[in-house]
């Protein structure tokens, strides 16, 4: 009695523990799935304002600017510049010249120009080293000098600590200066004439001017002062150079704006229209562009701005009673509008850079010649335009998984069919712990020998070797059968063992076949496959290889797929199988026509679960090949996949940001992958029971 | 699985033989002198590139301190200014200057910026195989051959050996491109100096590592890598490099990045956390001062990078103070 009742408590308390560790785990795939969720949504949701602070400016403001952090506003007016903090309360005061026609900053720079003067100024918010915030500024007059004859306006192109160029144009007419600092040496890089009235202009990245017209017309003015004329458009409100100075934003007449970029063809730059927003129906009056990234403002002549972002073509956010114009503080977090008044906007904007598209479309980079999927998530400076498409990234996962299968499947399928109907029992238990001892083998150093040993070996032997490939099971397939013939009639005690003789077979075809695989090479391939291949193909063999990868990942998946399938075989009832051969049929009948088909839910499993193994992997993959985002089905050249690209990218990523959400992203798309793998795979199983019912 | 990785790494890096150029340092520089009760645990966490600097300072350095543990790991440099800021290293080494949105990232936590130790010069090496006849390139024709968006307006994309000059069992092989994780400080430098900004191509084989960039280009007969010259093996070959089309190609030697004319030259750095007008905990200053002493400078040599000069090592010892 006692017994009994300890029994049930037993078997109590170990139900209830398998319910709380099946439970448990559920409730811990709920929770990473919840934790991928909460990381990746905040990169969807697009930008709001948080806040709103206006100060009321006695005089009329010439020109303003706003510290990196947004707690400071410098405005001009007429004969002073004010420095005030956020909430308006005065800081500090300087003098500048009276009957001031204009004031622009650039980084770290002040130009005042007045009817025939100019004045340049070394400008710049500082901190007393205490506080995490700038906290003054220091006005240091570098030079003035008499604008030049002809000239309407004068602004920095750009600075360092010992010359300044300034560009120059008035109706008809361009100049890019060079000055020295301290000496005030000048010297003219470009001087020259236009067609056109020029409404603005701006230096590009290689040092040339682009210049553009009220008409339309956008001109290049090379370093040598030869104007091309490259673009015409519908007229021209308003422009601006893109950070990094790759790319530039323009208005037409009608409201459209365009972003263009030039690419190299040939040696010859030619210029694309990169990106397009449609008209909203209002002028353009004014672009304003943010030294952090590539979102700008767009003025309006109702006073509504806009703010957008270059890449992604996503319209951020929008304000309809600005005053005039509007500044984009250094870290993208302030908005500032002068006119009458100043206003200054707190705004959320923390991923500008990523939309629907930028992750899955295709994109016209600045510097491209054409759209594409690219994957280039940093630069080597702050200006840099990320590309963040994971179409090569899932590309590559998928070509990493199916090449690994093409290698996998065959072998790990035949055997385990092999093993566990053919094999005699005393090899069975041999083999099968040696299989699982394979799964044991750490992936990172399949990769390695992947990588350093393999990869170079398949270069010099890869026509033998794919001979090899065709003609072994071939030659298993004739051995087999002349085991049949020779052995197994006459009193079969080589039953279960023909693998001692088959095996010699595979060694000898392989080896002979991978010995002659120069002399392939020189029949077949006239010398040399990989040139053959490119030859014909046009796509060049590279050593870090999908076959490579298949093979070092086969390798991790083969136990994998060996071990579910042999299992699945195994549960097959003897009794079919031993009524099957009664019937009269022979061994493999009895194997194809009743083992396969009463396991085939099981095989059909294995192979997915193997999917999604590889699907995973990631160690092999980062170590094997190259990680290079390409797009390209040939079976010589590598990939990158998003398991891959997370180890590689997310130690560097600051938490919070765009990459590091994208990445997470990429976590929570593997997440799905496997999920949707594990679910196809119960519907398959339960259709073919429901069928073999 | 990481660690594992860099052992790995590492392991082969130390089996490589050493660059033969005859690098000395500056006699100016003083030897380190100890001091006493220096104890307590130091992390650092950054440059790949510098982890084997990192490693050979902290033996030598706890030869005078042995109550002093040091725990190293290099992934790129990126991973310092995570670290720093998280205060889970003293010690961010880097082969490149911090990008403003990090040291942004850096001050909003602390209220001041980190400190830049200048430690050591390394020069970017173009390598080619040791049996490639290859003898120089151009800034633009690198740009060429790694770059999709040439930046610099070489006229021509090169993909082929012969594009190049190259005959014989070279001509019309494609080139095989290797090169350093995006991680890496090495990654960023190249692309700003050799790229001119541009987009690496597609095709570049990024390498978790500066010295498997080096196994893969000697593994690889038509292949072209670049990494730090520290890590230049007997199986491969760094070729002379020309600033601009035409000009006359420069040896990447002490006296060419010392005056700057090889063109892929860089400072390497530590960044510390230091408060303005406080000390720095004794142990991280005295590692520096390790560092840029004599014994540390002369390890720096030993691993094949370029020692500071003695005007160098002063100013940035003065920092710390």
């Amino acid at each position: 009695m006692m017994r009994s009742a300890k029994k049930e408590l037993i078997n109590k308390t170990a139900r209830a523990l398998f319910a709380a560790g099946g439970v448990s785990v559920l409730i811990v795939i709920i929770l990473i799935l919840i934790f991928l969720f909460k990381e990746t949504i905040p990169v969807f949701s697009g930008a709001e304002i948080t806040g709103k602070n206006s100060i009321s400016v006695s005089s009329k403001i010439i020109g303003a600017s706003i510290s990196e952090r947004g707690n400071l506003i410098s405005y001009v007016f007429q004969g002073g510049l004010s420095l005030v903090d956020r909430n308006g309360a005065n800081i500090n005061r300087f003098d500048l010249p009276e009957k001031i026609l204009s004031a622009e900053f650039k980084k770290n720079t002040l130009l005042v120009a007045d009817a025939d003067k100019i004045y340049l100024y070394d400008y710049r918010y500082v901190s007393d080293g205490s506080a995490s915030l700038d906290s003054n500024a220091e006005l240091i007059s570098l030079f003035q000098c008499p604008m030049p004859k002809g000239m309407k306006t004068a602004v920095v192109s750009s600075k360092d600590d010992t010359s300044v160029d300034i560009i120059y144009y008035g109706d008809k007419r361009i100049q890019l200066i060079k000055y020295s600092l301290g000496g005030n040496i000048e010297q003219v890089k470009i001087d020259t004439e236009i067609l056109s009235v020029i409404k603005s202009a701006e230096v590009y990245f290689d040092g040339s001017l682009i210049a553009v017209s009220e008409d339309g017309r956008i001109y290049v003015i090379d370093e040598s002062g030869n104007v091309s004329d490259v673009l015409k458009e519908d007229g021209i409100s308003a422009f601006g150079m893109l950070t990094g100075k790759r790319g530039f934003v323009v208005a037409d007449l009608s409201g459209n704006i365009s972003v263009f970029s030039s690419s190299n063809r040939e040696g010859s730059s030619s210029f694309h229209k990169i990106h397009k927003i449609e008209s909203s129906g209002k002028k353009v009056t004014s672009i304003f562009l943010s030294d952090k990234d590539r979102t700008f403002a767009v003025i309006y002549e109702d006073g509504s701005m806009r703010l957008y972002y270059s890449t992604t073509e996503k319209l951020l956010l929008e304000i309809n009673d600005i005053n005039g114009n509007m500044l984009i503080s250094g870290n993208g977090k302030n908005l500032l509008s002068y006119g009458s008044k100043l206003h200054l906007y707190d705004i959320k904007n923390n991923h500008p850079d990523i939309s629907f598209k930028a992750l899955f479309g295709k994109i016209w980079y600045e510097g491209y010649s054409e759209p594409a999927y690219v994957w280039q998530s940093t630069g080597g400076a702050d200006d840099f335009e990320p590309k963040y498409s994971l179409m090569p990234l899932i590309f590559g996962t998928v070509k990493g998984s199916l090449f690994a299968l093409l290698f996998a499947v065959p072998l790990a399928l035949c055997g385990a069919l092999f093993m566990n109907q053919f094999m005699h029992p005393d090899l069975q238990r041999l083999i099968k712990p040696a299989v699982e001892i394979m799964a044991g083998l750490p992936s990172v150093i399949i990769g390695f020998l992947g990588g350093l040993w393999l990869a170079p070996v398949l270069e010099q032997y890869l026509p033998g070797i794919l001979l090899g490939l065709v003609i072994t099971p071939v030659a298993v397939i004739f051995a087999g059968h002349l085991v049949e013939k020779f052995f197994t009639r006459s009193g079969g005690e080589i039953y279960g063992k023909e693998i001692f003789i088959i095996l010699p077979v595979i060694v000898l075809v392989f080896g002979t076949s991978i010995m002659f695989s120069n002399e392939i090479s020189t029949v077949v391939f006239n010398g040399d496959f990989k040139d053959f291949f490119f030859t014909k193909t046009g796509t060049p063999y590279d050593q870090r290889n999908a076959i490579v990868v298949g093979f070092a990942m086969g390798f991790a998946v083969i136990p994998v797929i060996f071990s579910l399938a042999e299992d699945a075989l195994s549960f097959v009832p003897r009794e079919i199988i031993a009524g099957s051969l009664a019937l009269g049929l022979s061994r493999w009948q009895t194997v194809s026509g009743v083992v396969l088909k009463a396991a085939k839910s099981g095989i059909v499993s294995a192979v997915m679960i193997g999917f999604g193994r590889a699907v995973g992997e990631t160690m092999i993959v980062l170590m094997a090949t190259g990680n290079t985002p390409l797009m390209s089905l040939s079976p010589f050249n590598g990939f990158r996949t998003l398991s891959a690209n997370i180890a590689v990218e997310l130690p560097e990523t600051a938490v919070g940001s765009s990459p590091y959400r994208i990445l997470f992203l990429s976590a929570l798309i593997l997440f799905i992958f496997t999920f949707a793998i594990n679910i196809l795979t119960g519907f398959i199983r339960g259709n073919m029971r429901k069928e073999s019912k | 699985m990481k660690k594992v990785l860099l052992l790995a790494l590492s392991g082969l890096v130390l089996s490589t033989g050493l660059f033969s150029q005859n690098v000395s340092v500056d006699g100016a520089i003083p030897s380190y002198s100890k001091k006493s009760g220096i104890s307590g645990s130091l992390n650092s966490i950054g440059s790949d590139s510098l982890i084997n600097l990192m490693a050979f300072w902290s033996e030598g350095f706890k030869k005078s301190y042995p109550g002093v543990k040091f725990q190293i790991e290099g992934k790129g440099s990126s991973t310092a200014p995570p670290a720093l800021i998280e205060g889970s290293a003293q010690f961010g080494p880097m082969s490149r200057k911090m990008k403003s949105s990090e040291i942004e990232a850096f001050v909003k936590k602390y209220g001041y910026k980190p400190t830049e130790i200048v430690v050591a010069i390394d020069t970017l090496a173009v390598f080619v195989s040791k049996d490639n006849p290859l003898k120089s390139l151009s800034l633009p024709q690198i740009d060429a051959i790694f770059s999709k968006t040439r930046n610099s307006k070489y006229a021509k994309e090169i993909t082929l050996w012969n594009q190049i000059g190259l005959s014989g069992a070279y001509s019309n092989k494609p080139i095989s491109l290797y090169g350093r994780n995006s991680a890496s400080g090495t990654y960023g430098y190249f692309k700003e100096h050799a790229l001119y900004k541009g987009d690496f191509k597609n095709t570049v084989k990024e390498q978790p590592g500066s010295a498997s960039v080096v196994q893969g280009v000697e593994k690889d007969k038509f292949a072209i890598g670049y990494s730090g010259f520290g890590y230049k093996t007997s199986g491969v070959k760094a070729i002379a490099i020309a600033p601009t089309e035409g000009a006359a190609a420069v040896e990447a030697t002490y006296a060419n990045a010392l005056s700057g004319k090889y063109p892929l030259s860089r400072h390497l750095y530590i960044y510390v956390n230091k408060a303005p007008g406080k000390a720095v905990d004794p142990a991280v200053k005295e590692f520096i001062a390790y560092i840029l002493s004599k014994e540390g400078q002369e390890i720096v040599v030993k691993d094949g990078y370029f020692p500071l000069t003695a005007n160098m090592a002063k100013q940035q010892l003065d920092k710390l103070k």
